[in-house]
C-alpha cells in the first residue's frame, strides 16, 4: 500500500515537471505588447464608431453615451486578462476576431457577428485598448 | 488478489508515465509552438489552420497549406521575407486591410513564418 502511495505521488510529481517545462499560450500572451501607440484621433474615433455603432446597443462604458446593460461593462476592459468570459486572452488579435465574429469562437454565445469597414475597425480597436 | 491487483496498477502506471515521457515528435512540436504563438497572438481568432488544430477563426482566408500558395494579401509574392513583413505590419502592404496590427515581434514572426511555409 505504501509503495503505491509512494508511485503514485511520484508520479503526478514528476509529470507536473515535465507540464511546466511545454510553452503555455497565455504565459506568451503576457509578454505581448498589448497598448497601441494610437492617437488621440484615432481613439476619439473609435469611441464614436462604439457610441454610433451597435456595440452601444448592448455594452456601456462610463463616462460616455454608451450605458446599455445587455452585454458585460467594458468601461475597464483594457485591464482584463482575457475576454469572451475567460476563452481568449485579452490581446488586439483576439479582440479583433472576436468582434468581428464571435459565434465561431463560443458557439452560442449571444452576441452577434459585426461587419465594420477596416478603419472602423482600427479605431475601435485603439478606443477598446485604451480603457485601461 | 489483492496483491495482484496492486502490481497491475503499478505496471499500468509505469507504462502510462513511460508513454508521458516519449518524445515528441519534430512536426507535432512545430505545430505546438506555432499554437502557441496563433492563440497568444490571436492569429486563430480570424484564421483556420488546420496543421495547427485551430479551426474557430472564420473571418479571414483559411492558412492551410499556406507554403504552396503563390500570392499573400493578394499582393505579395509567397517568400519568407514576405511573410514576416505581412505579419508584422499588414498595413504597410495593404491600408485598407482588416488585419490589425499585433505588435509581434520580429522573432515571433519569423518563426511563425517559417512554420506556415512548411505547410504545403
Amino acid at each position: 500500500m505504501r509503495l503505491l502511495q509512494l508511485l503514485v505521488t511520484a508520479t503526478m510529481l514528476l509529470s507536473s515537471c515535465f507540464q511546466h517545462s511545454r510553452q503555455d499560450p497565455w504565459q506568451l500572451a503576457e509578454s505581448v505588447d498589448r497598448f497601441s501607440k494610437a492617437s488621440p484621433e484615432e481613439i476619439l474615433e473609435g469611441q464614436r464608431v462604439f457610441v454610433e455603432g451597435s456595440c452601444s446597443l448592448c455594452h456601456s462604458i462610463r463616462g460616455t453615451r454608451a450605458r446599455a446593460s445587455v452585454g458585460p461593462d467594458l468601461t475597464h476592459l483594457a485591464s482584463r486578462k482575457t475576454i469572451a468570459g475567460g476563452t481568449l486572452p485579452n490581446t488586439r488579435g483576439q479582440l479583433a476576431g472576436w468582434i468581428l465574429n464571435p459565434q465561431n469562437l463560443k458557439p452560442g454565445v449571444h452576441m452577434p457577428p459585426t461587419v465594420l469597414p477596416s478603419k472602423d475597425l482600427h479605431a475601435l480597436l485603439a478606443f477598446l485598448e485604451s480603457l485601461k | 488478489m489483492i496483491t495482484k491487483l496492486y502490481i497491475s496498477i503499478i505496471l499500468i502506471s509505469i507504462f502510462a508515465f513511460g508513454y508521458y515521457l516519449l518524445p515528441e515528435s519534430e512536426a507535432a512540436k512545430r505545430s505546438a509552438r506555432l499554437r502557441v504563438r496563433f492563440t497568444a497572438y490571436g492569429c486563430s481568432s480570424c484564421h483556420v489552420i488546420s496543421e495547427a488544430q485551430s479551426s474557430a477563426g472564420k473571418v479571414g482566408p483559411p492558412l492551410t497549406g499556406l507554403g504552396s500558395r503563390a500570392y499573400l494579401a493578394g499582393r505579395l509574392p509567397n517568400t519568407h521575407k514576405n511573410l514576416v513583413r505581412w505579419i508584422r505590419f499588414p498595413h504597410e502592404v495593404d491600408p485598407d486591410t482588416v488585419m490589425p496590427h499585433m505588435n509581434v515581434t520580429e522573432s515571433d514572426a519569423q518563426e511563425m513564418a517559417q512554420i506556415l511555409n512548411e505547410f504545403k
